[in-house]
């Protein structure tokens, strides 16, 4: 079973969209009917790992087995796209740099507090959560503080692979070549520095699950990037949901560059920056600092 | 918040305090006043007229809200507000077409335009008569929002009015019904969109259309439009050459010659969209590249294999290639780890097809690169070279491919589970040989038991049945499952045993395994697990029982019709009307009024083996279920029925069915029949 030979049971329409419904019920994930093709092939080996002989009784399996939930974890972990690189959509991370970390900086003293807490939702392996770091680091607003990147996947692989921050040329497409100075070349390929890795944490999280992301705590940034487009609307607005709860007041969320609120939700005002649009969940008037005349 | 706090709220100075106060409103007991929806659709600031849509959807005042909106429209210079009112009109008035007839008289060309957009989006087919005469009439802007419309509401008769305009001469407007008909993914003839295509810059949005035309007089206009400068039109070129060459009417090799004789140009177009284009392009341009047989565009092709980019129609073209391709392909040694892997492999099997045709040489490189990758440190190439051993394998191999079945990789075992599979035909007692010394309490203990069920010999059902000791319970379960296809005889006890296993899916395994064996020894162990704690177990041994028609267990069966699991109701009731139970009307009656899916999809099966004239009855009202894939059911019940009355039905279903599948099915159904 391999990329070019891969035989194995047929997954009809009807048991496309059942799966897919099921799936995305569990994990926000869509699927258009047109890409059933790629979910049969990717599930097969699901199916042969679990011994179970066509998909109609996978889509039992998902119903009714006790060990569904585990299943259903697998089956969004083989279906996910976990493409990522360093500094991806550069205009951004300088928007990022230039204008949001000083504001949150000003805010965060203004509380009299020296933290800084970033969330990036659906990290993939890791590249954007260090990154952010790197970003943070050399930015040098930060000195002293308590800087604490999160990441979080539904995919345990890729944690895994996060975790061990060592990433081969692919990673490196849109490198910066001034952050060169984060990695240490090893045999495996390039390791983030430990001390970047310090500020970095991971963790196993479904976006969908609200309860649980209570453990992301409260953040002044959320990434959320390129993520929400595999999502069907109402997943989209849940995630949505979740990710406002977990802002500070006045904190921002950065989306992918195609993405946009417009249709999914109001909770979030536009900030209007210098080279980007980004959003912010709303500081109340009261708290907003007096205009000075 | 209370009332005055909500209305005070809706007052303030803060744009988050007054959407909150909106979001607030949709949760009074008594609706919000017109007056208040309409100020809040005028706000200006966009997340409260957001909140305000869809406060205005749940307004029980609809005949109101529609004609305060539709004057709004009209008179309206305020573009947040003629927006929003452009959206609750698209949700709120279906059946109202005569009141945006009326709204539509009294408008002037401008605000027409606002109105005729409304209509669109209420997709409501009983607009198009108003907007039969909009599209043809003088006014460009208004005819072109009138085509928007119709794409909107969709349908055959949408969908025609549109088709009749395409020979208008008025260009802004054609390129509208163009782009309308490339929405709805309508298929034109060449005939039909021919003479609309006559203008460079119709046929530059046209692309898409030409595609699926399935005719090679489009071919021309898409391999100009493929080198465009535009990166857009370019990649959207080679998508629908792609559409065409998968479903052309005719001669597919002449349109194969074609592209082969195409310029540099539209090579370089090709290579950059494999390259750089995004997924639906890759995936096409990939298809093309192969067509073909473009050897500069080999690596591009197998990294978008590797990439998972590719559709299976590339994967089956790329296998049916001729031995020319055998030694570019070696060619990518070197290459990263995936693209090799594929490289060798289709090297394999293509060598293997070609044998006659493959220089001596050239095997055997083949053969020593199989080989050596056998033991190579990236998982995606030992995969390959396992899999390559499904053509090339003997029995020095076999040793080496078990070896294999301990890796970790569930990649590279199931490679190697597949060429041993192919050896256990042709060379049985080389693998056995290989196999005995294999480990089956090990990481591939499962794969190894679906070796030996492939052996069909004294010595690996002996080993299979060392697998039912195995402490892994993936390789137990597949010990059971390999003793079922190895037809071993006088298992049933054994197997029996692995109904009292810990592991449910054992036990699974082991109903299932028990269910298809013909000794009466059988029954005995399947209707323990009728008692099993497990669900799941309970229901595959009523089906079991029903299947093996043990009437014996009719009663304990029944009884399953209360259990407090929905999986194992419908299985009971599966069972019972396989077994011909008397009480099966009775409990089809109960499972029709069930809340939950599956009990009444048991209960629509179980209708249809009553007497014609109740399972008629009965399965019909599966047609009004809320869950597409239950109308689905009874629509292929019903079609299995085939009577009058089943006609009957299925076509009045056919009139109120959204689901385009669900449609389709019954369309189909009724044509083909079952």
């Amino acid at each position: 079973m391999t990329l070019l030979h891969d035989t194995g049971p047929s997954l009809n329409l009807r048991e496309f969209r059942l799966i897919r419904d099921f799936i995305n019920q569990f994990c926000g994930i869509y699927f258009a009917d047109d890409s059933s093709y790629v979910v049969e092939r990717r599930l097969r080996e699901r199916l042969r790992e679990l011994g179970v002989e066509d998909f109609a009784e996978y889509y039992r399996y998902l119903q009714y087995h006790p060990k569904a939930e585990r299943e259903l974890e697998a089956a969004a972990e083989v279906l996910t796209t976990n493409e990522t690189y360093f500094f991806r959509e550069a205009y951004q991370l300088r928007a990022f740099t230039d204008e949001i970390l000083p504001a949150v900086r000003a805010r965060s003293l203004a509380r009299g507090s020296k933290r800084l807490d970033v969330w990036s939702a659906g990290c993939s392996s890791g590249e954007e959560v260090f990154t952010v770091a790197m970003l943070i680091d050399a930015s040098g607003l930060f000195d002293g503080w308590d800087v604490r990147v999160f990441g979080n996947d539904i995919s345990r692989r890729v944690l895994t692979k996060a975790r061990g921050a060592t990433y081969s040329q692919a990673s490196f497409r849109a490198m910066i070549p001034e952050y060169a100075k984060y990695f240490i070349d090893t045999e495996e390929g390039r390791q983030v520095h430990p001390r970047i890795r310090a500020m970095c944490h991971f963790g196993h999280l479904n976006l969908m699950n609200q309860r649980r992301a209570a453990i992301v705590g409260r953040v002044d940034v959320t990434f959320c990037r390129n993520v929400l487009i595999y999502f069907d609307d109402a997943s989209r607005r849940k995630v949505l949901e979740t990710i406002y709860q977990r802002l500070n007041r006045g904190g921002y969320l950065l989306l992918g560059h195609s993405e946009s609120l417009l249709r999914s939700t109001t909770a979030f005002e536009i900030a209007q920056l210098t080279t980007d649009i980004v959003y912010r969940r709303p500081i109340p008037f009261t708290d907003m600092p007096p205009r000075r005349s | 918040m209370t009332q005055d706090g909500l209305d005070e709220a809706f007052h303030s100075a803060d744009p988050d305090v007054r959407r909150r106060a909106v979001q607030g409103m949709s949760l009074r007991p008594r609706g919000t006043p017109l007056k208040q929806i309409v100020d809040a659709l005028s706000d200006s600031d966009w997340r409260v007229r957001r909140e305000a849509i869809s406060l205005a959807a749940q307004s029980a005042e609809r005949d109101a809200l529609v004609d305060s909106l539709l004057a709004r429209l009209v008179e309206t210079d305020n573009i947040g507000l003629r927006n929003a009112a452009v959206e609750v009109l698209g949700m709120v008035a279906q059946g109202k077409a005569h009141k945006f007839a009326n709204a539509l008289d009294g408008a002037g060309g401008g605000a027409q335009k606002f109105v005729v957009e409304a209509m669109g989006k209420t997709r409501d087919p009983g607009m198009i008569d108003h907007l039969e005469p909009l599209v043809r009439g003088s006014d460009g802007n208004v005819a072109a929002a009138a085509v928007e419309a119709l794409v909107c509401i969709g349908g055959s008769r949408a969908e025609g009015l549109l088709k009749e305009r395409l020979s208008t001469p008025h260009l802004f407007l054609r390129i509208s019904i163009l782009e309308g008909l490339t929405r709805l993914g309508t298929r034109l003839t060449w005939s039909e969109l021919g003479p609309a295509v006559d203008d460079a810059i119709v046929r530059r949005i046209s692309a898409e259309l030409l595609g699926r035309t399935g005719e090679p007089e489009a071919l021309e206009f898409l391999l100009d439009l493929a080198t465009d400068p535009s990166p857009q039109t370019s990649s959207a070129a080679l998508r629908a050459i792609a559409v065409l060459a998968s479903e052309i009417h005719g001669d597919r090799d002449d349109l194969v010659d074609r592209l082969s004789a195409s310029n540099d140009s539209f090579r370089q177009a090709l290579h950059e969209a494999l390259l750089h284009g995004d997924t639906p392009t890759r995936q096409g341009a990939a298809y093309l590249a192969v067509l073909c047989r473009d050897p500069s565009s080999l690596e591009a092709v197998l990294q978008a294999v590797a990439d998972d980019v590719v559709s299976p129609e590339t994967i089956a073209a790329l296998r049916t290639s001729g031995s020319e391709l055998i030694e570019p392909l070696l060619m990518q040694r070197g290459s990263e780890p995936r693209v090799w892997a594929i490289a060798l492999e289709l090297a394999a099997e293509l060598s293997y097809r070609h044998l006659e045709e493959v220089p001596a040489a050239i095997r055997d490189r083949i053969r020593s690169l199989i080989e050596r990758d056998l033991t190579d440190a990236a998982d995606a190439v030992r995969a390959a070279a396992a899999e390559s051993l499904l053509w090339w394998g003997d029995p020095r191999d076999c040793r080496a491919l078990v070896e294999c079945l301990s890796s970790p990789s569930h990649q590279v075992r199931a490679a190697a589970t597949s060429a041993l599979e192919g050896l256990a035909k042709r060379v049985p007692e080389a693998v056995e040989e290989a196999l005995r010394e294999a480990d089956i309490d090990g990481p591939g203990g499962a794969d190894i038991a679906h070796v030996l069920s492939r052996l069909n010999s004294a010595g690996a059902e002996e080993l299979l049945k060392r697998g039912l000791h195995s402490g892994d319970a993936r390789t137990r379960r597949a010990a059971v499952q390999a003793l079922a296809i190895a037809n071993a005889s006088d298992m049933a006890q054994l197997i029996g045993y692995a109904v009292a296993d810990e592991d449910i899916d054992v036990q699974i395994a082991a109903v299932r395994t028990l269910g298809q064996m013909s000794t009466g020894e059988a029954d005995g162990p399947l209707g323990t697990a009728l008692e099993s704690r497990f669900a799941p177990t309970r229901a595959e041994a009523a089906l079991a029982l029903g299947r093996r028609e043990a009437n014996g267990s009719i009663p304990r069966i029944r009884a399953l019709l209360e259990d407090k699991e929905p999986v194992v109701v419908s299985a009971a009731l599966d069972a019972l009307a396989w077994l011909g139970d008397s009480e099966v009307a009775r409990a089809v009656e109960r499972a029709l009024s069930h809340a939950d899916d599956e009990i009444f999809q048991a209960g629509l099966r179980a209708a249809r083996t009553l007497p014609v004239h109740d399972a008629e009855r009965l399965v019909s009202r599966g047609l009004t279920h809320s869950a597409w894939n239950v109308r689905m059911l009874a629509i292929k019940l019903l079609l299995d029925l085939d009577t009058d009355r089943t006609r009957l039905v299925l076509r009045r279903a056919l009139t109120n069915e959204t689901d385009s599948m669900v449609r389709h099915a019954i369309e189909s159904g009724l044509r083909l029949g079952a």
